[in-house]
């Protein structure tokens, strides 16, 4: 009797118990690393031989051309391109992204282009028509881009600061950081909170494919 | 001639009032006198508009009678707690406060009515942006 008390009791409480979870409480990314990047285009070797190597293999540029003003047929300098690792656990000939000075072929901005090793050959993922400013180690080791866009807005120039992030084929927008921009004031930099951050940042990626900033 | 002259006299002063205007509680164009759900139809940062332009991907703010107030994206309702503040409204220097857990919001009010309120941020505020809010609408 007093077992069938004690089962009553505990089945009361169990079914009196609310598991419903209605509200998912959003989740924030653990402070991770990020490493800044600023390419200047300033040195006449590669830090790497095999970024030579690549370059050549790309056929993107000319190891005969010497003059480095030259920017329709440009150099296999680095005077005109930088290569990054793409993962932190894989040689750079693996995976790599590919930062290409502006005006090179014609282009006046600078593009980042994403490339993977498949079968034995490099295949194009991504083109972006921006300036990788850093690096965010992950748990996968495939670093998320900052990646900085331009945009005119009635004459006015404004940056959009933004994360992309791999999803084992490409790199897919995540989400818009920051505007940056100047008026008449001078300046200024304004970092979307994170309660605008959902719909500003599509706004943002709707305007980067409408201005094919992303390939 | 001086019947008329004190005829139009007695006119015109019978038409003046002398009762005091009460001023427009316009804290009632923002709750409804209840709750009322504004739509954020434009985010200006900078001189451009950063909102969606599909209404589904806008953000809602919602004003509730008891001075309490919620700020929320559409696509989150339901799945994420709305950000939960407070607000007060001072109808004399046209001013717009709403005070979040860490963070103030403030704002004087350019423009108001049933159908559209602008609201420009104070340089003490802790958002920047200027916001356009509309009644929400039918979708």
């Amino acid at each position: 009797m007093k077992k069938l008390t004690y089962l009553f009791a505990l089945l009361f409480l169990v079914a009196c118990s609310d598991e419903e979870d209605p509200i998912k409480k959003p989740s924030i990314a653990p402070e991770t690393e990020i490493i800044s990047i600023e390419t200047l285009f300033d040195e006449d070797k590669f830090t790497d031989a095999k970024h030579l190597e690549l370059l050549k293999e790309l056929k993107i540029c000319s190891e005969f051309q010497k003059d480095t003003s030259n920017y329709f047929e440009p150099a296999c300098s680095p005077r005109f391109f930088k290569l990054f690792n793409m993962r932190e656990d894989s040689p750079v000939e693996n995976a790599f992204l590919l930062q290409i000075k502006s005006k090179v072929g014609g282009i006046k901005l600078r593009r980042l282009v994403a490339f993977v090793r498949e079968r034995g050959a490099l295949v194009k993922t991504n083109t972006f028509v921006a300036n990788l400013i850093g690096l965010r180690k992950t748990k996968s080791k495939h670093y998320d881009l900052i990646l900085r866009f331009n945009d005119n807005v009635e004459g006015d120039i404004i940056f959009y600061n933004t994360i992309f992030s791999w999803d084992g084929k490409k790199y897919v927008f995540k989400s818009a950081e920051t505007i940056e921009g100047t008026d008449a004031d001078g300046p200024w930099r304004q970092r979307i909170k994170a309660e605008f951050k959902d719909s500003v940042s599509r706004d943002i990626y709707t305007t980067l494919v409408k201005n094919e900033m992303i390939l | 001639m001086k019947f008329f002259f004190g005829l139009f006299t007695i006119i015109i002063v019978s038409c003046s009032s002398k009762t005091d205007l009460i001023p427009v509680n316009k804290r009632s164009i923002l709750t409804d006198n209840n709750s009322k759900v504004w739509m954020v139809d434009q985010v200006i940062i900078g001189n451009r508009n950063f909102a969606p332009t599909i209404n589904t991907e806008k953000d809602v703010l919602v004003f509730y009678d008891n001075g309490n107030c919620a700020y929320q994206s559409m696509r989150n309702l339901g799945d994420f707690p709305a950000k939960k503040g407070e607000f007060s409204m001072y109808s004399d220097d046209t001013t717009l406060l709403i005070g979040f857990k860490n963070e103030t919001w403030y704002f004087k009010y350019q423009q108001i009515s049933e159908d559209t309120i602008a609201l420009i941020p104070e340089k003490k505020s802790a958002l920047k942006y200027k916001l356009i809010l509309v009644p929400f609408p039918e979708l």
